[in-house]
């Protein structure tokens, strides 16, 4: 093909061509390493925390927390465990995976709930190992002395047990 | 600069370059883009714990009032409950307690109000009626003895939505005035005449505690602020 002396237009030479590949894998290389780690990671990071926020709130307004405090009172922890388990258990998605506790990590008026009632050192040993952990907490009063004591509900990603 | 024949390499001609140029443009927004997104998801996370936070602590100031917990040192309680949530959260909380009912005490030029040494209160059926026992006299005038918390003594009935408070007593030589949040309700009360002891007037609400709730994150990037009137 021949241009005629009254036709325009640049010329897409092969080294400008090469440039623009350069520039574009550049481009690609940089995207690749810090959008989808960072972004993914962090709106993964985003809704875990909404998981577990969302499922205090629906214990706090279905009165299951008011409960679980009452067996607590009443000295029926065992029962209040297990109450706990199911409940979360219903409310959570089963990828997701929790440890319910409500007190003082060194003096806790409730611990060891996980999504199942066996292996709680394996389940504890996965949170540790977790990678991203979100944690939902409330403040709640504990009668007969109304002292004020907090739960707190951790959730992550993970395989169940 | 000349090259040889045997020298081989790219000539970088200016509409190339051109190229280049937005293509870098490119990369650096795209980093901005980035960085924007990473700042938007983190700012979110914080928002939300300082949200669901503002909302339980409303939850449970409302919860203290229904279980007339805030009657007696509001202040001291509150102050518990801020500091409980502080250690849980991580958050910077305050909350902050501010009774309606107060005395401008004339002859001292002093404000005393309730939920201080000044005033005790006490609920005589729940959420119906409590009497204000105010005290005119100001501390360093007691000598340690105990104040008589009889100039004035108010009684405050929840009548549907208003609040009704009526003088039952003024038994001191001093004069006051009588405030609801910024309402004059009476001035010049009591003194040996006891002007306005038996009259009543009505106030529209039924706020007695007003609790101001702000919690923040360290950064200081969000926060949260509400009023509860508790009545």
């Amino acid at each position: 093909m021949s241009f005629g002396r009254d036709q325009r237009g640049f010329i897409f030479s092969l080294d400008a061509t090469l440039a623009m590949l350069v520039v574009m894998i550049v481009m690609a290389g940089v995207v690749h390493v810090s959008s989808p780690e960072l972004i993914y990671g962090q709106h993964g990071y985003l809704r875990l925390e909404r998981h577990a926020n969302d499922a205090l709130e629906v214990m706090q307004l279905s009165g299951t927390l008011d409960n679980i405090i009452n067996l607590l009172v009443e000295g029926e922890n065992s029962l209040a465990e297990e109450l706990a388990e199911n409940e979360l258990r219903k409310i959570l998605p089963g990828e997701v995976q929790f440890r319910f506790l409500i007190g003082d990590e060194s003096n806790p008026r409730l611990d060891n709930v996980y999504p199942s009632v066996e292996n709680h050192a394996e389940w504890y040993s996965n949170f540790i190992k977790a990678e991203d952990i979100a944690v939902a907490t409330r403040v709640s009063r504990f009668p007969p002395e109304n002292v004020f004591d907090s739960v707190t509900l951790y959730v992550w990603r993970g395989a169940g047990i | 600069m000349r090259m040889r024949q045997d020298q081989r390499g790219f000539v970088l001609s200016g509409i190339a370059l051109l190229l280049v140029l937005p293509a870098m443009l490119l990369v650096a927004s795209c980093f901005a883009i980035i960085e924007m997104g990473g700042e938007a998801a983190a700012l979110q996370a914080s928002a939300d714990k300082v949200f669901y936070t503002g909302n339980d602590i409303e939850r449970v100031v409302k919860d203290l009032w229904g279980e007339s917990l805030l009657i007696e040192n509001a202040d001291i309680t509150l102050s518990k409950l801020a500091d409980n949530y502080r250690a849980a959260t991580g958050l910077l909380v305050d909350i902050t307690p501010s009774w309606m009912l107060w005395i401008h005490v004339i002859n001292t030029g002093e404000n005393h109000l309730a939920g201080t040494q000044y005033c005790n209160i006490i609920e005589n059926a729940p959420g119906e009626n409590w009497s204000y026992y105010f005290e005119d006299e100001n501390e360093a005038f007691w000598g340690g003895g105990e104040p008589d918390h009889d100039e004035p003594v108010l009684f405050v009935e929840k009548i549907g939505e208003n609040l009704r408070i009526t003088i039952e007593d003024y038994d001191g030589i001093y004069h006051s005035d009588v405030y609801y949040s910024d309402q004059l309700l009476w001035d010049w009360v009591g003194g040996l005449e006891q002007a306005h002891v038996g009259e009543n007037t009505e106030v529209e609400g039924v706020a007695q505690l007003r609790v101001f709730i702000d919690v923040r994150d360290p950064r200081g990037a969000v926060q949260y602020s509400s009023t509860v009137d508790l009545g």
